[in-house]
Order: C-alpha cells, then structure tokens, then sequence
C-alpha cells in the first residue's frame, strides 16, 4: 500500500486532513478493540495451547476444547478469557480441567503469573504447578505474546481462526456456503500453501466483523496489562547512525580563506556599507555555528540540527535581502534595527522586572548594543515577522521552497522540541511485548542522530555560490571549496 | 500541591498487600497453600522496581531501621512498640516473599508443621501491622532483593566467615571433606569456638559444646534430613546464620539503614561477622545504632509504651523527639560509635526511657 500524497489530503484552516479521516463517521477502532491490546490478551490461552501442541496438532485439540466450552456454557459467543473467568465456579472447573486433560496443566500455567489464587481460584486450582518458576512461565508466556503481537502474524491468525470458528459453532456467525468452505480448509493447509494468502485475509477480516457487537473488557485488559508489564523489565535497543568520522579540516581551512576575502573586502573596500556589512556578517554566523558544531562533534546530535536550520534561514534570509533591496527602501539598515528592536524588547522586560540574577543574558552588555548607533528612545520594536513575511513565504519567493519544506521543519521539530524530535532523539525503543513496545528515556545517550555534517556543506555552499554572485570569490579557493563533497 | 509520588504508589502497595493477605487468609487454615504462597511471592516481585527505587531514594540515609531476621513482628505482643522508639523511618522485613520458593523446593511431606505455623502466623501478623499501625511501619521484602546474581558473593563471604571458625579448613569443600562426626568437627575447630557460635535463643552455654549441639539438633530436627551426618547438622545450622548475618549487613549496607535486631543469636554473628567488612565506613555507625537499638528492645518496659494506645505512642515519640533526644543524651555521656559499651549505655538509656514513660503519663 503507497502512501497517501500531500495532494490527496484537504488542507484546511493550516491542517492537513488524511482521505480516511475526511469520511464522515470513519475512525480507526477503539484501543479496547484493537488487536494487540483489546484482543490478543483474551485469546493469549488459545496461544498457549497453539505454542504448546504446534499448529496441526493444536489446532486438532482447540477444535475439542471449544466445543466444549460452547456445551459447558452456550452463551458464550466469543471465547474471551474474561468471560470464561466470568462463569460460574463449577462451569470454569469443568472448563480448565478439561483443557488440562486435553492439553496438559503445565499448558496455561503461565498465565497463573496473572491470574492468581485471590483473584480467580478456579482457574488457580485447575492450572497451577508448583514445579513452574515465575522465570519459566513468564518466559512461555513473553514467547507466545512475541509470536502474537502482530495482528497480521500467522500465528494470530491461527487464534483468529479459533475465534472465527468459535463465532460460527455458537452461531453468532453465519456465511454464506462458498466463504465457509474457503475458511474450512484453513486449518488442513500449512501456511506455506498459496491458497493462504487469501484464506488468512479472509479469516482475519470476517473475525473482525463482530467486534461492533462486543463490549470490551476493561477491567480485564487493564489488569492484564498492568500485572504482565510490572512482571517483566524493560528490554531497550537503541538505533545508532554511523559516527561521523569524514576528516573536513581541509574544507573548513578553505571556508576561512573565504571569511577572510569577505572580511577584508568589507573592510578595505567599503567599511561603512550597510548591505556589505548585513551579507558578511550573516555569512560569518553561519561559518561561526557550522564551525561550533565542527569543533565540538556535534554532526550526530540535537545541536547539530539546530545548526542546520539556522544555515537554512540565514540562507533564506540572504537572497531575501538581496532580491529586496530594490522593492524595500533602506532594507539592510531595517534588516538590523528590526534585530537591535527585538533586544531593546528583551532589556526593557529585564529592566522592568527587577531581575538581578546572574543570568546568561547579561543586561548592561544589551544595552550597550542597543545603543550602539542610535538612542534607543528612536528605536521601535517590531514582534511581527521581518517585512511580516514567515520564513515559509521568504523561502518560496526566493525559489528555496524544497529547502524549507524538507529540512528546515524538521530540523524546526528538534528546536521547538516537538514529539517527533523527542522521540528520534531522546527515548529509546523498548522490546518486551509486555510493555506494548513502548517507549523509554534515552539518558544514557544511546541514541545516535544521523549526521548533520552533509546537509551542513550543501547549505554553506549555496550560500557561498551566492555570495560569489554577488562579490567573485577568487576561482580556484571558490572552485575548491564548492568542490568540496562528503 | 506538591506530592510524593514515589511514597503515594508505596503506601499504594501497602493497602494491595493488605487487601491480597486479607483475601489469602482463608487458604492459610488447613494445608499448605503453594498457590496463595506464590501469589505473594508474586506481588512482590511485580513491585520488586518500585520497592528498590523507594529503599534507595526515600529510606536510605534517613536514620532508617529494618526490623529483620524475624518470621514475624508479633503485633499482638506490642513489639510494634520498641521498634518505633529508635529511628526515624521503620521497614518490616517480610519473610513471606521467601516461602514460595523455600516450599516449592522442599518435599510436601518436609514441610513440617512447624514452618507452616510460621507462615500462618506471619501472614496474620502482617496483616494486624498493616491494620493498625497507620502506615509507620512499611512491610516491604528486604530480603528477595538479596536474591540476586551478587548471591555468590554472598555465600563467599558466608563461607569465608564459616571456615574461620576452624584451623586448616580453607572452604566448605574442605569442611565436608574433613568433617563427618561431631568430634571431626572439634578436631579443627578453634579453641574458642564455643564462645563464638550460638545456635539458638536458649543456647545455655554452661553446658558443654556438644550438649548444645545435641540440645540444637533436637530443636531443628524438623527441618533437617533425618540422614545427614553431625557435622552437616553443624554446618546447616550454623551457615544458616551466619547466610542471614551476611544478608542483613549486606542489605543494610546497600540501603544505608540500620539493622533492628531482636535475637541475640542473629546479632551475635553479625558483630562476629564485621571484620569482613570493616573497610565500610558505614559498618560502624551501623554496628553502634544495631547495638543501641537491640538495648533498647531488651531495656524496655512495652505494657508501659503500649498503655495509652499507639496513636499516643507514635505522637509523644514525634513531639519528644525521642530518637534525637536519646542520642545526644548518649552522646552527652561520651557515648558514641567508638566508645559504645553496653554497661554504660544501660543506664542513659533508662533514662531517656523513663522521660518517655512520664511523657506518655502526663499527656
């Protein structure tokens, strides 16, 4: 199944809506009614029974141990593990030691590890065996829940089949004679027959069909869950990208020689421009915050993105300027009082609320730059976009609306903290289907992000591509630099 | 509203643990329970995280006591009582934890009346402390958090303290190999090992050596195979104890707590047993605080503590202070971990006690 395009969806109000979810009335299925959580708890016996005695030969005895418990207790439509426990004490006896007998008593021992002596002491009597560790039968029970996680698995299929047939000899179910002939031959063909493919969707679709009708057990899967997870430890793996082991002293030797030509430029040329000033002084941000993450490492970390992003705006921001400068009077003097504002805002919220601790925005320090080059009492402070363009709108006018749209929101998710960021970066996968495949912290830094380091050279190299537009870098330092690939 | 959520989910537990025995109960008359016994070893392993996380963020170093080397507090005799006296937080051992896989090993027929009597009488022990004690004593299960793969650490040192009560027996190996009867047992022995082992409460040590080996073997014959030479009965029971001195120190050591012990046979081989771990500088506070506290418990007077009620007690002891005030007041008299002796701490005790005693009047 491809997924759904961006086109496909309807854009609404800033929100994109998926095609399923602009049906109306559509939703996925309640949690309760879910496979994994809502279902395969209540049928976890079958699997026992099923891992036990292998797929034929378990197959053979649930065929005897659900006609029993349809005869034992008829009104029963599904064979949920809660309304078995739910029956009368003599009914659940005669059930589990039939099950025994069939089976054996070490078959659903495991599941004594939840359901105890206090709580359910029919079953307790009927299948606990002072022989079986709590390590041993938790172990049987992680392996059938491992087999049985995947709704799509053949092994939950197999228990589906169990529920299906069971729906059928209660007659809450009914098909028409070609389907049942079709589902019939499902437990005389081994999995590896081709006629599977079909009967195993087919099985796992009409057993869903009664699921509108059932009421799910939610004391039940609570208690489950709550007893299997505290039973078992948390299992993390981490993903790991390659470190970043590319040796880029040559290039960021070259990148330098290109500052230093700016710089000296700027400074020998024509030291007073406001427009050389902002594009050398943007670049030089951009070189000093590539050249941070350089020094440190950080191409694999959270940082290391954040640099990324802000190479992708000031990029966005240079060729905004410049594409600008003829529409927008005095743009490159504005460009910098529109920043020296947003400080003037910062030091009269310090100024007004009293604050004196030693913080890392050092107060005295901002309002000598503020002040720099004119009174502060001239200087307005704009909380509106620059030129009240968002970076989004300045990217497409300057024709880098890819660069935006595929790496500046993400790396946005990991500057704002937004899940997808946490999750990538800092909670690790835990693999114990008891806790549901959830998600713990990552404090240990086991994680390790993809690298940075390429996406880091193509932007500076745009930016550098431009500025030689504007200033001719010397060819050979710019041809070398420009050359330069990871 | 600032809450503890870690403390919240542990007196969480102690009213499911309440509960879990209150609806056990019933399958404690009669026979052995292994179902109701597993069911229990099972709550606690399902909280086994919780209660580490607890004895290591919220016990430890907070001039805690765990009432331990006993099956069972024994409410009804008011050992509630001197146990509060001394500390400022208070852990029940719970031996529960262990019989599951104590019973679940031995054959149904060893598994004599007199430990199922133990069992009984501690799960309605634990329950009356759960009852009534307002949550001031936490049961938890200090001693299934011993089992862990660091055991054999642990019963190398057990084996360590066992073979230096002899000459020319390295280990237990060496021990089985040389030892059969009692008298091989004499033959390696230290000279004065009679003044060192203690093999129970009423060990009367003007008898000689052997008869209180014989007067201990018939008091645990019980739970010993009918089969096994003297020298195994020997090592059975007093390997046993010095295991269970090994645990409480080790425990005790790795929460930072102090060990509340109200047997003497038990505190008599964890003070033989400090030498293995003297290079712990807590070993000594530890030792100072056991022995004050065990004093305690011998000095005295429960119908007194117990006259007013337990709320009364708890609030007297809060508002006096008393832990603090015995203390200083030890402290006062030049008594501390260094110069602890018990003839002189006897008296400072009865003293703080008797302040307590009109206290507890007055109010």
């Amino acid at each position: 199944m491809h997924p759904t395009k961006l086109g496909d969806h309807s854009f609404k109000k800033g929100k994109f809506t998926t095609p399923i979810n602009s049906i109306p009335l559509m939703s996925p299925l309640e949690e309760e009614k879910t496979w994994t959580y809502g279902r395969m708890p209540e049928y976890l016996w079958i699997g026992l029974i099923l891992n036990k005695h292998g797929r034929m030969d378990g197959l053979n005895k649930l065929h005897h141990i659900i006609t029993k418990i349809h005869e034992i207790a008829p009104n029963i439509l599904v064979p949920r593990l809660s309304d078995i426990l739910d029956l009368e004490s003599h009914n659940q006896i005669d059930i589990f030691q039939f099950i025994a007998q069939t089976s054996s008593k070490e078959t659903l021992a495991p599941l004594t590890l939840i359901f105890t002596l206090s709580k359910e002491p029919d079953f307790v009597q009927c299948c606990y065996c002072p022989n079986m560790s709590v390590e041993s039968r938790k172990k049987f029970l992680i392996e059938t829940m491992e087999k049985n996680m995947g709704q799509h698995s053949n092994e939950a299929t197999d228990i589906r089949f169990i529920v299906l047939y069971y729906q059928l000899l209660s007659g809450r179910l009914h098909l028409p004679k070609n389907e049942l002939d079709i589902i019939l031959k499902y437990p005389t063909l081994p999995h590896s027959a081709e006629e599977m493919r079909i009967i195993r969707q087919s099985v796992r679709s009409i057993e869903m069909m009664s699921l509108q009708m059932e009421k799910a057990n939610s004391s039940f899967l609570k208690f489950f869950w709550r007893c299997i997870s505290e039973m078992t430890e948390c299992n993390p793996y981490s993903i790991r990208f390659p470190e970043e082991e590319n040796d880029i002293s040559k290039y960021m030797d070259q990148l330098y020689e290109v500052l230093s030509y700016l710089l000296q430029l700027f400074v020998n040329i024509n030291p007073l421009d406001d427009k050389i000033n902002v594009i050398v002084g943007i670049a030089t941000y951009s070189y000093k915050r590539f050249k941070e993450a350089y020094d440190h490492n950080l191409f694999n970390t959270i940082t290391g993105r954040s640099c990324v992003r802000v190479l992708i705006e000031n990029y966005i921001m240079l060729k905004y300027l410049v594409k600008n400068e003829s529409l927008h009077e005095n743009i490159w003097r504005d460009y910098q009082y529109y920043g020296i504002g947003l400080y003037k805002l910062v030091l009269a919220r310090h100024r007004e609320s009293g604050e004196n601790r030693n913080a890392h925005v050092d107060k005295d320090y901002i309002e000598a730059l503020v002040n720099e080059f004119k009174g502060e009492e001239f200087i307005d402070m704009d909380t509106r976009y620059f030129d009240q363009h968002n970076i989004r709108l300045k990217a497409e006018s300057v024709n880098e609306k890819e660069l935006y749209g595929l790496y500046y929101d993400y790396d946005s998710s990991f500057e704002h903290g937004l899940w997808g960021a946490i999750r990538e970066s800092s909670l690790l996968k835990c693999n114990n289907p008891a806790h549901q495949y959830h998600c713990i912290p990552d404090i240990d830094n086991n994680n390790l992000l993809k690298s940075v380091l390429a996406d880091c050279v193509m932007v500076m190299n745009k930016m550098l591509i431009f500025l030689n537009d504007i200033y001719t870098i010397p060819s050979p330092l710019f041809e070398e630099v420009t050359g330069f690939e990871i | 509203m600032k809450s503890n959520f870690l403390f919240q989910r542990i007196l969480l537990i102690q009213s499911e643990y309440k509960n879990l025995l209150s609806n056990l109960n019933a399958y404690f008359n009669g026979n052995i329970s292994y179902e109701a016994l597993d069911e229990i070893n099972l709550f606690w392993l399902r909280n086994m995280e919780v209660v580490k996380l607890y004895l290591t963020n919220e016990f430890a170093r907070k001039d805690s006591y765990v009432f331990t080397a006993s099956t069972f507090l024994d409410f009804e005799d008011s050992e509630q009582y001197p146990f509060l006296l001394i500390g400022m937080q208070h852990v029940l051992d719970d031996p529960l934890c262990k019989y599951s896989n104590i019973c679940s090993k031995m054959p149904e027929e060893k598994i004599a009346e007199k430990l199922f009597e133990q069992i009984v009488k501690t799960v309605k022990d634990n329950l009356k402390v759960l009852e009534n004690c307002n949550n001031e004593i936490i049961i938890l299960p200090l001693r299934l958090l011993s089992q862990t793969p660091e055991n054999s650490l642990l019963f190398q040192m057990g084996e360590k303290a066992f073979s230096s009560l002899f000459n020319n027996i390295n280990n237990l190996k060496d021990f089985f190999e040389k030892c059969n009867s009692f008298d091989d047992v004499l033959r390696y022995a230290r000279k004065d090992i009679e003044n060192i082992v203690k093999f129970s409460e009423s060990d009367d040590k003007t008898l000689t050596f052997e008869q209180r080996f014989n007067q201990a073997k018939e008091e645990n014959l019980y739970m010993l195979e009918a089969e096994i030479s003297d020298a195994h009965y020997f090592f059975i029971m007093v390997f046993g104890n010095i295991q269970q001195a090994v645990d409480v120190i080790v425990s005790c050591v790795e929460y930072e707590c102090f060990p509340f012990i109200r047997y003497s046979v038990v505190l008599n081989y964890i003070l033989l047993l400090e030498e293995v771990f003297s290079d712990i500088t807590f070993i000594s506070e530890m030792r100072y605080k056991m022995c004050v506290a065990n004093l305690l418990y011998q000095i005295c007077e429960k119908d007194r503590l117990s006259k007013f009620g337990f709320k009364r007690f708890t609030d007297i002891i809060k508002v006096l202070g008393f832990n603090q005030m015995l203390f200083k007041t030890l402290a006062k008299e030049n008594i501390d971990e260094k110069t602890f002796v018990v003839n002189e701490a006897v008296p400072v005790i009865e003293k703080c006690l008797e302040q307590l005693y009109t206290a507890l009047e007055i109010n």
